[in-house]
């Protein structure tokens, strides 16, 4: 009885979507024009909700649950730049800098350096230094960082100045550290410690040049304000997780419990959003490429197709991770099975932490980029989040590929559905397509293997 | 594991109270300014100081009619505090009670109880945003509490009650005017995009019948909601019909220039036409260079007007900033016509007396001379005029970013 049912509903199903695909096909041939213009514009929206979709993905096909913190994320990111971007002249009137937030980001950045500390260096130098010393030193470091976002945030204006130094010591880090360890295995054991002084001088140069480099760029401004924003929904991300789902997540079996807390915070973010900023929608401030180009006949934004590109790069870095380094193969282990994961030696609430601020990054991006596009609000979380919920239930819950092409797929078919209805009708599509999905494809376009 | 529970509550204990004060440093610099009149210095120190008189202000000072909600809220405490500094009426300072309609009706009602039931005022200036003005004026209407608003303008409004008044002039002649505008331009095909709100709809179908009237065509039309941000869906769909002209009825300034600029995103070159909303301060400054060219029909402040040039002057010089300069001296001459109306019945209790003497009072003000209201409580003895926006390069402060062409053509 359940196969008869199932093949009949596949049926249905192949008989809907051929349907709907005819439906298209000749309004295409009716209008090339007209598809070309709704093609673009779904493409545009469609990068949006892939980014949402694919840190949908991964923080769900980790831990198993929605983390609907996820879209206040979106609405963080995009308030981040309008934070740090309020001082021109367009924003005269809303004097949005308020001491408060920033303690409130510096305390959560100040945690989440401590608990990072206390995870990945404590245990392995616990055994060589005084533990005292080596919390003091952890706690002085975490306070530092916490007091340099702090004013960071505090002079928007001058946050390139002080951010320079920060990306220079970061490129510097990571210039040293990926010299040596290329060429530490083809090395003499004599040779490592001249090699490694001369591989950290080199990284310092390198670092020294790029802080240089951003301190003298004039727009340096708008991309470190997108960097800071994204990184500061991350570590708002990270903290909850740490601070609130683990606890959660050890006591209460059911992942309701922690959906409702999710959307508890979601709800609360939104409104501390809306108290500080106020609930009218907003512009962000012009990026780049407000000009129109013309392909085929069409029009399309130049920002439109800088986000078409960010989505496709964000997709490769997540399978370049997720595939490739041994980070990947962990998250995947955990999702497989966490309980069996952390029986052969992961440490699965560090994994997990930076699972939840890779997820909110994504959002974090995907919102400061429709912000760019169109507008900001308080309460866009919540609409991003249903969308790219629903991207990623089209494309196939849990998997990767699912979530960018759903993104675009749902795009597409957004603009393409109404065609023949009027405009009111684009969000009742996206859910009509979800109830479709969920009656007839559970799993999606690209079922999760 | 105790232990470990007792920082995790900590830790939410300190979230708690950190967001808590967050919240109240954030709530600080939001609009409730209850003006309370410091004492007139000249007063006896022997007598007691008389009764303020208690009015109440309804604006949207938050949603969709922010911009100009806040704009006629700062108008007229300045006029309360010009008439204060003044001397008060017969002695008595005037205190205004400041309530938040959020442009709907539903918060509007709310408003309006607090301030009737709690505040207990019988005289509400206010309120902007059609919506929330029909929204209350039926439970004035019966309660028999004076509501004159500076910025409603919805046609409905004129059958809403006889305390009802308004020195806003009613989208009849708005659309009235877009329409002959529109066919004066040579325009023969329209298409129109209109926010789903009542002032929206009723600007909307007042040009749609006056063009059709004359003769023109209506080749497409779309509504959007008013917490939409991404018009490009609709916008391709109107574009595809080929109008000769868009017209755009928005609620908010912000959706008015979002619409613009997108519609030149797209590549339209051709006419737009629209009334009041987009050509304020905010509604140019968002849609940018996309706006320019632009026409609409507003009230405009004539600049012969000592009155008002002063009054906008003034304003500016307080609140570094001026938006839709008809509409906050609108505001502004609301609050010196109550004041004229309470110093003849000396109670802010008397909503009766209120009523008779708004009807039989002529004003001449900042938006204009020898005004009076009508039967209805519609204000008559003013008018519209067309004006075009600037490119960007020529907007100036004191031009306001457009070019009045003058009075709108008639039939």
């Amino acid at each position: 009885m359940t196969r008869y049912l199932q093949g009949r509903g596949r049926a249905l199903a192949i008989v809907l979507a051929l349907f709907i695909a005819a439906y298209i096909c000749w309004k295409i041939t009716q209008s090339p024009e007209q598809a070309l213009q709704f093609t673009y514009n779904g493409l545009a929206v469609g990068a949006v909700y892939a980014l949402l979709a694919m840190g949908f993905t991964i923080v769900y096909s980790t831990v198993w649950f929605f983390d609907l913190y996820y879209g206040a994320a979106a609405a963080l990111g995009a308030y981040g730049v309008f934070y740090l971007r309020s001082s021109d002249p367009l924003y005269s009137r809303y004097d949005v800098n308020s001491v408060a937030v920033n303690i409130v980001f510096a305390l959560v950045v100040a945690g989440v350096t401590a608990w990072a500390l206390q995870a990945g260096l404590y245990d392995r130098l616990r055994e060589r230094f005084n533990p005292t010393a080596l919390k003091a030193a952890g706690a002085t470091v975490a306070g530092g960082m916490g007091a340099y976002t702090g004013v960071a945030l505090a002079f928007p204006e001058e946050l390139y100045l002080l951010l320079s130094p920060a990306a220079g010591v970061a490129v510097a880090t990571a210039a040293g550290w990926a010299i040596y360890r290329i060429f530490r295995p083809v090395l003499p054991g004599a040779l490592r410690l001249p090699f490694a002084a001369i591989t950290a001088l080199a990284g310092a140069v390198l670092g020294a040049y790029c802080g240089l480099l951003l301190s003298g760029a004039p727009d340096a401004n708008l991309y470190l304000s997108w960097l800071v924003s994204c990184l500061l929904a991350g570590c708002v991300g990270l903290a909850l997780y740490r601070g609130l789902y683990v606890y959660m997540r050890e006591r209460a079996r059911s992942p309701l419990i922690m959906l409702v807390a999710s959307l508890g915070i979601l709800l609360s973010i939104t409104a501390f959003v809306s108290i500080v900023f106020e609930s009218a929608p907003r512009p962000l401030p012009t990026a780049f490429g407000s000009e129109s180009w013309v392909l085929g006949g069409a029009f399309i934004k130049g920002f439109n197709i800088f986000t078409i590109g960010v989505a496709l790069v964000g997709f490769a870095g997540l399978w370049v991770l997720l595939q490739k380094t041994p980070f990947g193969r962990a998250v995947r282990a955990i999702g497989d099975d966490e309980e069996v994961s952390k029986v052969v030696g992961i440490n699965t609430t560090v994994i997990i932490a930076v699972v939840f601020f890779i997820g909110a990054f994504y959002a974090a991006a995907a919102g400061l980029l429709s912000g760019h596009d169109t507008a900001i609000q308080p309460k866009m979380g919540l609409l991003l989040l249903l969308k790219g919920w629903i991207a990623s239930v089209v494309g196939g819950i849990g998997n990767l590929y699912g979530a960018i092409v759903g993104g675009f797929v749902l795009g597409l078919l957004e603009q393409f559905g109404i065609w023949d209805l009027t405009g009111e009708w684009k969000d009742a599509i996206s859910f009509i397509l979800l109830i479709l999905f969920l009656s007839f494809w559970p799993k999606g376009l690209l079922p999760r293997k | 594991m105790v232990k470990r529970f007792g920082t995790y509550f900590l830790i939410l204990g300190l979230l708690a109270i950190l967001t808590l004060a967050a919240a109240a440093c954030g709530a600080e610099p939001t609009p409730a300014p209850t003006e309370r009149p410091t004492e007139a210095p000249t007063a006896v120190p022997t007598e007691p100081p008389a009764e303020p008189l208690r009015i109440g202000v309804m604006e949207s000072l938050t949603g969709p009619g922010e911009t100009y909600g806040t704009v006629a809220n700062q108008a007229k405490q300045m006029a309360a505090e010009e008439i204060n500094a003044a001397g008060g009426i017969n002695g008595r300072m005037l205190e205004l009670i400041v309530e938040d309609s959020k442009c709907n009706a539903q918060d509007a009602i709310t408003a309006y109880r607090k301030l009737t039931d709690v505040d207990g005022v019988k005289i509400i200036l206010g309120t902007s945003c059609s919506g929330a003005m029909l929204g209350a004026a039926p439970l004035a209407e019966e309660d028999g509490v004076v509501m004159f608003s500076g910025l409603a303008t919805n046609p409905d409004i004129a059958n809403a009650g006889d305390y009802i008044f308004r020195t806003a002039m009613s989208d009849l002649q708005l659309g009235i005017d877009t329409g002959n505008v529109m066919w004066a331009d040579g325009v023969r095909t329209l298409a129109t995009i209109t926010e789903a709100t009542d002032y929206a709809e009723g600007v909307r179908r007042t040009t749609v019948e006056q063009f059709e009237k004359r003769g023109g065509e209506l080749v497409a039309e779309e509504r959007y909601a008013s917490d939409v941000t991404d018009f490009r869906s609709q916008l391709t769909k109107l574009l595809s019909a080929n109008p000769e002209g868009i017209h755009i009825a928005a609620q908010a300034e912000f959706s008015g220039g979002t619409v613009v600029k997108q519609l030149r995103e797209l590549g339209y070159e051709g006419k737009l036409y629209s009334e009041i909303v987009p050509v304020g301060a905010t509604a140019l400054e968002v849609a940018g260079d996309a706006a320019t060219g632009l026409k609409a029909i507003t009230a405009e402040l004539d600049p012969a007007n000592t009155k008002g040039q002063e009054v906008l002057a003034n304003f500016r010089e307080r609140y570094d900033y001026v938006t839709l300069p008809w509409y906050l001296g609108s505001a502004y001459d609301d609050v010196y016509i109550t004041a004229e109306c309470l110093k003849a019945t000396d109670d802010d209790q008397d909503a009766d007396g209120m009523r008779d003497c708004l009807y039989g009072i002529t004003w001449s003000g900042t938006i204009g001379d020898n005004y009076s209201f009508d039967n209805n409580g519609e204000v008559t003895g003013l008018s519209n005029v067309v004006v075009e926006v600037l490119p960007l390069a020529e907007r100036t402060e004191d031009n306001q970013g457009y070019e009045i062409l003058g009075p709108a053509p008639i039939e």
